[in-house]
């Protein structure tokens, strides 16, 4: 017997299947946000889970090793959580094969998930970046930049009206002349935003870079650019790098885009002031 | 060289006076000036050199000694980031 699970993550359709009642249940618990009835069954993601028995190695580094052949199917391997994820953007079909038990199988089919829509993304006008965000008024913000640059601590210092979506990565779409985020489906933290199929309006780029004190500072179109390109997921690794630039140019000519210079050391008043929409 | 062409595997976006070139092949962003946009426009299919010098000499009033010698440059460091095709 075989179980369906009808998800919608940054509004690309996708079915997971397993022949597990217990492993459907999970995934449906963990994944209850963005489960979803209508859509049309020909342009959705179809993805096979299977579990089968842990495997007796134990790896004690994490090795992710992503092989794209002809550029349209690539191959995951985490030797942490152990499994293997195939996805093929063609077909539009993948296969997840999870060899570990409990919270690690569950986790390791989210990863693979996640994997397939970073992959999957650009093809329905999206890019996947590495960036912390925030919702203010249905007006979204993302803090982009890379790890150490202040993208956690930075959405756990913001005043509280302001809900966090995330903070390590975000889908962001490109819908009807507007950029609108997305949550992925994985974070380490549960913040109040995740696990909710709920569209934001991006209003603001900041691109972090460490200082003294706390201003923003003006960016040249090109310069803005070359920093997106350099946080976005797949940039040089998938396929469709040509549509993530293109996807990114309309992204910079439509968002404003600034350089927030950060201090998680400069007084409170400071900081409050630095997400101003 | 008397002849150059846009490389087709490039992606390119224009924003105002400023190009800014992606070269998949070597995962780099080039951003051209004005008068590197002209030449990037220009570049559509095969064209000369001297059709380009023509018309930037024209166009923004410069002597064609000096506009050479700075195209030429342009283009040497455009053939060797594999953004233009020269013959």
């Amino acid at each position: 017997m075989e179980f369906n699970l009808s998800l919608k993550i940054a509004q690309i359709p996708c079915t997971l299947t397993c022949k597990s009642h217990k492993l459907f249940q999970c995934l449906e618990e963990r994944l209850a946000g963005f489960k979803f009835d209508n859509f049309n069954k020909e342009k959705h993601i179809s993805i096979f889970i299977k579990q089968s028995k842990p495997s007796k190695k134990k790896n004690v580094y994490i090795q992710r090793n992503i092989k794209t052949s002809s550029y349209s199917k690539f191959l995951v391997k985490i030797s942490n959580l152990n499994g293997k994820c195939v996805f093929d953007a063609r077909t539009k079909k993948g296969y997840i094969l999870a060899t570990c038990n409990g919270r690690r199988m569950t986790n390791f089919i989210l990863f693979s998930l996640m994997e397939i829509y970073r992959f999957i993304s650009p093809s329905y006008n999206s890019i996947a970046i590495h960036c912390s965000s925030v919702c203010y008024k249905n007006r979204g913000v993302i803090f982009a930049g890379p790890s150490g640059s202040g993208k956690s601590t930075i959405v756990k210092l913001i005043p509280n009206d302001y809900t966090v979506l995330h903070d390590e990565l975000t889908f962001i779409k490109y819908e009807g002349e507007r950029f609108y985020i997305h949550n992925p489906p994985v974070s380490s933290v549960h913040w109040d935003g995740l696990n909710k199929r709920k569209r934001t309006p991006l209003r603001r780029i900041f691109f972090l870079r460490k200082g003294l004190y706390n201003k923003v500072v003006p960016l040249s179109i090109c310069n803005a650019l070359k920093i997106l390109m350099r946080n976005v997921y797949g940039v040089g690794v998938y396929p469709d790098t040509n549509k993530i630039f293109d996807i990114c140019c309309k992204m910079i000519n439509i968002v404003p885009t600034h350089i927030l210079e950060f201090s998680k050391k400069a007084p409170l008043l400071e900081r409050s002031k630095i997400c101003l929409l | 060289m008397s002849f150059i062409k846009r490389n087709p595997h490039i992606a390119f976006r224009i924003f105002g006076k400023e190009t800014i070139i992606y070269s998949s092949l070597e995962n780099k962003i080039h951003c051209l000036n004005e008068i590197g946009t002209k030449v990037w426009e220009l570049s559509v299919g095969w064209v000369s050199l001297e059709k380009i010098l023509t018309y930037i000499c024209k166009e923004y009033d410069i002597k064609r000694g000096k506009a050479k010698a700075d195209i030429l440059n342009l283009i040497k460091k455009m053939k060797r980031a594999k953004l233009l095709l020269t013959k």
